[in-house]
């Protein structure tokens, strides 16, 4: 009888010991944050950070890689995928970009930066994105002034005629306005293959 | 009796049919020009996105013709300052994609005292700046300076220059040993290809325009190996590390490297002042200097020179 209370002791303790180690693993300690998804949507994770002194060496610090990468979440999330499911434009995406930028996230680039115009979706929608990099440039008295976040994003969504697939390369370059990283800057190319991209054998008039 | 019958099936026909042509030119209108219906519901759409499309954008970016100085001084002591050997004033137009570079040979004679280089080293790069800003007539905005370190580390760390020497380069005194074609220059051989007087009959005047000619090669380094927009900060990270800087944080500088890197090389006109005899070896501002600064001011781009 002994024995038995024993073993399962012991093989309750190998459990517990086996969950802390999955569950340390899952949350990645104290910088949870920026080796979970960031993207409800999308597998969003940071691959690393760079760091360019101009002055002594620093370190961008965990709390505002995580701020930056919590705003590329919500930037992919509401401006990337929302818009394609629900078949309207991006909204609440304005508030990520500093002052200077909003004019030009309203003009010609909002198409690009954003996804609007897709055709309705008749299928399976599949977004996906490459782990993130951020580049972080501190001056003279090692305070970062600017971060660029890189990534590739791609998405292949069922439409009328096939499916359409989108890929997007992003660097969305950061700058601390009023105590919050914001995006003072954008450098994103798009390129459409498939089912109703412009070229493509498939058209569609749709009632 | 046959006139009858087709009169008889034109009235029971023709006005559907008549019709039905009116449908199809509309819809094929709306179709077309994508015209809304009523409601500002469409009724027809051809949903075609375009294949491929770009974005880029700079907050901040200026819009107005911004002049700066750079200056390469000949200083050994890593943390030192010497004498301002190297002077070059950098117009760029944003409007225009264009840009221009005033090269000042470092013997040049400004407002009747000695040399033009010595104020760097006695006054520092703020009084410097402002005898350049007072010599050729333009308001610049910031300058940066570089010493003999400093520059080869610069260069050494962005992984070395291509440039194409226009002709032989062999000079003891400055360590050139180029033939022309193109080279890749590392610091040390940057640094030699800037400094060389004695390669050329026309000695620091073409010394002065390679320094000129270097810069623009940087530019098209830089583009050539398209680092995108992290890499632009480890670039500005690298010059941070290796230059003094007056008047300019790295949120103006990221923003006006922006704009220089969508320049074409090709639009960049790299001109040294004109000069004549002075006293000793210093030389004084020559004939038409006046002129040149008068299309340098006016809006950064030398329109006739």
């Amino acid at each position: 009888m002994q024995l038995v209370v024993i073993a399962v002791a012991a093989g309750l303790l190998v459990m517990a010991v086996v969950i802390f180690f999955l569950a340390r693993s899952d949350d990645g300690g104290s910088s949870g944050p920026i080796k979970k998804s960031v993207s409800g949507n999308v597998q969003l994770t940071l691959a690393g950070v760079q760091n360019a002194n101009a002055g002594a060496p620093a370190t961008f610090g965990d709390d505002a890689a995580s701020q930056i990468m919590t705003a590329v979440g919500q930037y992919v999330d509401r401006g990337l995928v929302v818009p394609v499911k629900t078949g309207k434009p991006a909204t609440d995406v304005s508030g990520l970009f500093d002052a200077g930028t909003q004019a030009a996230i309203q003009g010609p680039d909002k198409d690009v930066l954003f996804e609007s115009g897709t055709p309705a979706l008749t299928g399976d929608f599949k977004p996906a994105a490459e782990p993130v990099i951020i580049t972080a440039l501190s001056d003279g008295n090692g305070q970062f002034v600017l971060a660029t976040a890189t990534f590739a994003y791609r998405a292949d969504a069922g439409v009328e005629g096939g499916t359409l697939n989108t890929a997007r390369t992003i660097a969305l370059t950061f700058t601390p306005e009023n105590g919050e990283w914001k995006i003072t800057g954008y450098d994103v190319s798009l390129t459409r293959q498939g089912a109703q991209a412009e070229g493509s054998t498939t058209s569609t008039v749709k009632k | 009796m046959t006139a009858r019958r087709h009169t008889v099936l034109l009235t029971l026909v023709g006005p559907p049919l008549c019709g039905v042509l009116l449908a199809c030119m509309v819809m094929a209108a709306w179709v077309g020009v994508g015209l809304p219906l009523a409601k500002g519901e469409t009724w027809f759409t051809i949903q075609q996105v375009p294949p491929v499309a770009g974005a880029s954008f700079t907050s901040g970016q200026p819009d107005q013709v911004q002049f700066f100085l750079v200056v390469g001084n000949d200083s050994r002591d890593p943390n030192g300052v010497g004498l301002g050997d190297a002077i070059h004033v950098i117009a760029v137009n944003p409007g225009a994609k264009a840009a221009s570079i005033i090269d000042i040979p470092r013997d040049t004679s400004v407002g009747g005292g000695g040399k033009v280089n010595s104020i760097l080293a006695n006054g520092g790069l703020g009084q410097f700046t402002q005898t350049i800003s007072n010599f050729v007539g333009v308001p610049i905005k910031f300058s940066i300076t570089t010493n003999f370190a400093g520059f080869t580390d610069m260069v050494d760390e962005f992984g070395g220059i291509d440039v194409n020497v226009q002709e032989p380069m062999h000079d003891q005194d400055s360590g050139t040993d180029f033939d022309p074609g193109l080279q890749k220059l590392n610091g040390p051989g940057a640094l030699a290809f800037s400094r060389d007087r004695h390669s050329f009959s026309a000695g620091d005047i073409s010394r002065t325009a390679n320094q000129g000619y270097l810069i623009i090669s940087a530019l098209q380094n830089v583009q050539q190996r398209a680092v995108g927009a992290g890499g632009v900060l480890n670039l500005l990270g690298n010059l941070g590390r290796h230059v003094q800087m007056e008047n300019v944080s790295f949120q103006e500088l990221y923003r006006l490297s922006r704009l220089v890197l969508t320049i074409d090389p090709a639009n960049i006109k790299n001109v040294v002042i004109p000069t004549g005899g002075g006293s000793g070896t210093n030389l004084s501002p020559g004939a038409g200097i006046d002129g040149l600064f008068a299309d340098f001011r006016d809006d950064g781009v030398l329109q006739s020179h």
